[in-house]
């Protein structure tokens, strides 16, 4: 024996011991593989689990490995039992299996595992293949059923290829094509045609392949084994070690902190910018709404005038006596319609203008529609009442308060309680009226036409003052409000950055600790796992020798 | 088409209109293949016979075959004016491609025609084989294969009407949830087999106790030795091979026994034929057929080719196999159709229901189209016609032995699902119609009682379909 070899007992348990003090600091809370069976724990004798997917024959390669029939419904074949000179030394084990997909190789020295010729080695094989192949360090493959699959050679180049890139560790493990069927026979004839199928079913390979490796290198092979299992845990945490890094590490899973902070800074910036916007913004719409208002009106009052000339026109006496009262009527309707829509269109502008500044999610305290203040109910008036209130009213009440009335559904005016604007609208309807009663029709006539244009004149000029001064106030409100919405928000957004970003320094102060540890823990197990399987590797190295 | 197809395609016609535009088009889509040539869908584990089996079916040497892994692609099967082989890319092009010689899908198709092998869907071979006469065969990759992820293999054919299983002797009830939908929707429009039976000891033994271990949901397992099936029909046997089997034949029986204990001794075994007539024997026939031959060519020396290929035939349990697709499936694609269709309906509404956790992700997404869909589908298998699909699955299940059932009520059952006339059906041939309504009626009592007193679950499913259908026989007499 060379000196390596006497060195390498005393340096696996060595190596032994470091790899479980390395799985209990990296890894507390797992299994310690250690409660595995180590050296002492080894079964006195060393132990083949035969192990495949169902329906490969298993029973049928451990009697052709015996060289006889197999007693029924025995587990564990022992020389006790079965007196043949391949159990002198070893034990064949045949568990039963609790699944199609689990092998149970519980307590083995080594694994005998078998594949059918008859189709590459599939999908859910291969998966249980590498499984055991993470319990047991010595692995020896059995291709069975070559006397009925003549193209079992193609078979197993498929196979080796397959197992080569599934369990790399296994990518130079020894293959036995053998055929328990034909050893059978072989052992019902004799001649030299049994001969040929004796060596033909490659059992007697196996066997001494089987006695080689197991009985003559038993301590060494649970050694083996005890070290593959804590190889196989040590992988385990360096690929959990590294899915925890990688997770640390991903700006994706950190970036929530960072995220919001980024948000709100780009929100506090943009408000800066968006703060002068509004304002222009809000600007030109009330300009527009101005513009579109005395549209409106002059649109409104032309069409009265031309209908009211046309009634004029074919008028009676009677007619003509009752055309002041009717006017006053139409105009009054006039107002209220110019006035409403005035009223909707500088609506509809303040909870645009301001709805806009506070984003839809945050707590809304300032904007509240209001309640739609109920009109006063219609007092049923005489057409002198209705005069009076069209001629004389200067006192704030009548047509003005009556045109302003939509108004107060503006939010930002109500809730800043606007003052009603005081506006006179003195028509002189009424004096005119009178005269006209005591001319002549034809007259009267062209005398109501001349009032007329006097009349809508002036009232439209009254008008135009209403909707003016109106536009002021809202103007002059809206403008207040918006600066302090601003103002309210832009506190708000710095106060929140702040928060954002103390949050972002403390959670990525500790994400990068928690990466470093995770990286340093994987390097740790790697490196454990590198030492084990260098001298896993020579053991290897030692057994095929 | 028949009735239950054209009503499924009816259905989708009006559907189509009431749902989303993509949803609609995949309605639309379902309706139009339920009326177009129904499909055979050949699927199983790797390596256990498919293409060699599809080759015996279509007449012709074209898929290919051999040890391992061989088939890459999908291969539609059809019948055409010509043979012709079209590649399909992922992105839905056609690109036609020359047969190899001697007929045969060539290798590496996506090498030929200079595009990456992942680029190419599937193929398209046209035949002028009247076997695919009104149905297309869809030749699939082997399930299970360690080559490919498991999350790449989607359905093959998510809207075949039938399905050909070939299993190998070891199968087990977990295979089954890896085939395409028309396999594992079984056992209705399910033929399954155990394709290699030559390799198996015991065939008949082994394909029996398939059927109860795969729960009956792949019906009974028909024994079948495709290999011989394949040489036998497509006459690649040729006269020097019958003068080597003739040869064999004349040689000493003992010796010639223990060299076909395996393919390598009898190949290179001390026999009078020349190594390569043997190698060629063993990957035309395999041990077993030339066994077959030799004992044909001992009992007549003078058999003739055909002789010699009719026995083989006849060995390979070919014409069972192909009996029992007529008696399934091909007389009965309507029905099993019309389940395909009503299935993909299924398929679609299942995603559809899912809750949208993520608008952008859906968009147009209409919640009630899931519902809208799935509940056209239920009416469609609310239709009495459907009885006749849940009759061929009860069959299915009772000759596989999952459940069993006494012979004489196997018997009836038998009758029952024949595609005759209501006396036939009934066995009462003759009989007046009255008599036979009463009869029916009489039955359908006798099997509610036999559902409900102290049978098994199983059992009791089986009788409550046979109920229903006594029950339907009932209704169509008495109308």
């Amino acid at each position: 024996m060379t000196a390596g070899t006497v060195e390498l007992p005393a340096e696996v348990a060595r190596t032994r011991e470091a790899l479980d003090a390395l799985l209990a600091r990296l890894d507390p809370a797992g299994t310690p593989p250690a409660s595995g069976p180590g050296p002492d724990a080894l079964p006195r004798r060393p132990t083949v689990v035969l192990a495949g997917a169902p329906g490969r024959g298993r029973r049928e390669l451990a009697a052709a490995l015996l060289g006889l029939d197999l007693p029924p419904g025995e587990a564990r074949l022992t020389h006790d039992a079965v007196a043949v000179p391949l159990l002198a030394e070893l034990d064949l084990v045949v568990p039963p299996r609790p699944g199609p997909a689990t092998w149970p190789v519980a307590g083995a020295t080594a694994v005998l595992v078998l594949v059918d010729a008859a189709a590459p080695v599939g999908a859910d094989e291969l998966d249980a293949l590498a499984r055991v192949a993470d319990e047991v360090e010595t692995v020896v493959l059995a291709l069975v059923r070559i006397e009925a699959h003549r193209g079992w050679r193609t078979v197993l180049d498929a196979d080796r290829a397959l197992v080569a890139d599934r369990v790399p560790r296994l990518a130079g493990a020894r293959w036995f094509p053998v055929s328990p069927v034909l050893a059978r026979r072989a052992r019902e004839r004799d001649g030299p045609v049994a001969a040929t199928w004796r060596r033909h079913a490659g059992i007697a390979e196996l066997q001494r392949a089987l006695h080689l490796l197991v009985a003559r290198r038993r301590r060494m092979l649970g050694e083996a084994n005890a070290l593959r299992r804590r190889v196989a845990a040590l992988d385990a945490v360096a690929a959990r070690s590294d899915r925890a890094a990688a997770a640390l590490r991903d700006p994706d899973a950190g970036a929530a902190p960072t995220r919001r902070r980024d948000e709100l800074v780009a929100a506090r910036a943009a408000l800066r910018h968006v703060g002068g916007e509004h304002h222009t913004r809000w600007r030109a719409a009330l300009a527009t709404a101005r513009v579109a208002a005395t549209d409106d009106l002059a649109g409104r009052l032309r069409a009265l005038g031309v209908r009211t000339r046309d009634r004029i026109d074919g008028a009676d006496r009677a007619t003509l006596d009752a055309l002041p009262a009717r006017v006053a009527g139409d105009v009054e309707v006039l107002a209220e319609q110019v006035v409403a829509a005035l009223g909707a269109r500088l609506r509809a502008l303040v909870v645009e203008t301001l709805a806009d500044l506070v984003p839809a999610g945050e707590p809304d305290l300032w904007i509240r529609t209001p309640p739609t203040p109920t009109p006063p109910p219609p007092r049923p008036r005489r057409t002198e009442d209705r005069l009076l209130v069209v001629v004389g009213a200067s006192s704030g009440l009548g047509l003005t308060r009556l045109a302003l009335l939509p108004l107060l559904a503006v939010p930002a005016a109500s809730a800043l309680g606007v003052a009603l604007v005081p506006v006179s609208v003195g028509l002189g309807l009424g004096a005119a009226g009178w005269l006209a009663r005591t001319r002549r029709l034809a007259a009267d006539r062209a005398h109501v036409r001349g009032w007329l244009a006097e009349a809508l004149a002036e009232v439209r000029g009254d008008l135009d003052r209403v909707l003016a001064d109106a536009m002021i106030v809202t103007e002059r409100e809206v403008t207040l409000a918006l600066d302090d919405a601003l103002a309210r928000r832009a506190a708000e957004l710095d106060a929140a950055v702040h928060a954002a970003d103390r949050a972002v320094r403390a959670d990525g102060a500790g994400r990068a600790d928690d990466a470093r540890a995770a990286t340093r823990a994987a390097d740790d197990a790697r490196r454990g796992r590198d030492r084990a399987e260098a001298l896993l590797a020579r053991i290897a190295a030692l057994r095929d020798a | 088409m028949g009735p239950e197809c054209n009503a499924v395609s009816a259905t989708c016609r009006a559907l189509a209109p009431r749902v989303a535009l993509t949803v609609a088009d995949a309605v639309g889509a379902i309706g139009t293949r339920v009326v177009d040539t129904p499909s055979l869908v050949v699927t199983g584990p790797v390596s256990s016979g498919k293409s060699t089996l599809v080759n015996a079916l279509v007449g012709r040497r074209v898929a290919p075959t051999g040890a391992g892994e061989c088939t890459r692609l999908v291969a539609h099967y059809r019948r055409g004016p010509a043979d012709r082989l079209d590649v399909v890319l992922t992105d839905g092009t056609r690109r036609p491609l020359p047969l190899a010689p001697g007929g045969r899908v060539p290798a590496a198709v996506g090498d030929r025609l200079g595009v990456d092998p992942d680029d190419v869907d599937h193929l398209v071979v046209t035949l002028t084989s009247a076997a695919l006469d009104g149905l297309t065969v869809v030749d699939t990759p082997g399930t299970g294969t360690a080559r490919r992820p498991r999350s790449s293999t989607a359905d093959p054919a998510p809207d075949a009407a039938a399905a050909l299983v070939v299993l190998p002797a070891t199968a087990h009830a977990g295979d089954l949830d890896a085939l395409p939908a028309a396999a594992a929707h079984g056992p209705a429009g399910v033929v399954a087999v155990l394709g290699r039976a030559d390799t198996v000891d015991g065939p008949d033994a082994v394909a029996a106790q398939l059927g109860p271990r795969l729960d009956g949901r792949a019906g009974p397992v028909l024994p079948v030795i495709g290999l011989l099936a394949e040489t036998a029909v497509t006459g690649a046997l040729r006269s020097d091979d019958l003068i080597a089997l003739r040869e064999l034949a004349r040689s000493d029986a003992a010796t010639l026994a223990d060299a076909l204990a395996d393919p390598e001794l009898f190949t290179t075994g001390a026999l009078p034929v020349p190594t390569s007539a043997r190698a060629q024997l063993v990957e035309l026939l395999d041990v077993r057929g030339v066994d077959l031959a030799v004992a044909l060519l001992r009992r007549r020396p003078d058999a003739g080719l055909g002789e010699v290929c009719d026995a083989l035939l006849a060995a390979s349990g070919l014409g069972r196999l192909v009996a029992r697709l007529t008696d399934e499936i091909r007389i009965r694609t309507d029905v099993l159709a019309a389940a395909a269709g009503i299935r993909c309906l299924e398929a679609l509404a299942g995603p559809l229901l899912e809750p949208v956790t993520d608008p952008a992700r859906h968009p147009g997404r209409d919640p009630g189209d899931g519902a809208r869909v799935r509940d056209a589908a239920a009416a469609l298998r609310r239709r009495a016609g459907f009885a006749e699909h849940a009759l061929l699955g009860a069959r299915a299940r009772v000759h596989a032995r999952s459940p069993a059932l006494p012979v004489e009520l196997v018997e009836e059952l038998d009758r029952l699902t024949g595609r005759g006339p209501p006396a036939t059906r009934l066995g009462r041939e003759g009989a007046p119609a009255v008599e036979l309504a009463g009869y029916a009626a009489r039955r359908a009592a006798w099997w509610r009682s036999y559902a409900s007193w102290g049978t098994s679950r199983p059992v009791a499913d089986v009788a409550h379909v046979v109920h229903r259908a006594y029950v339907g026989l009932w209704r169509e007499l008495t109308r």
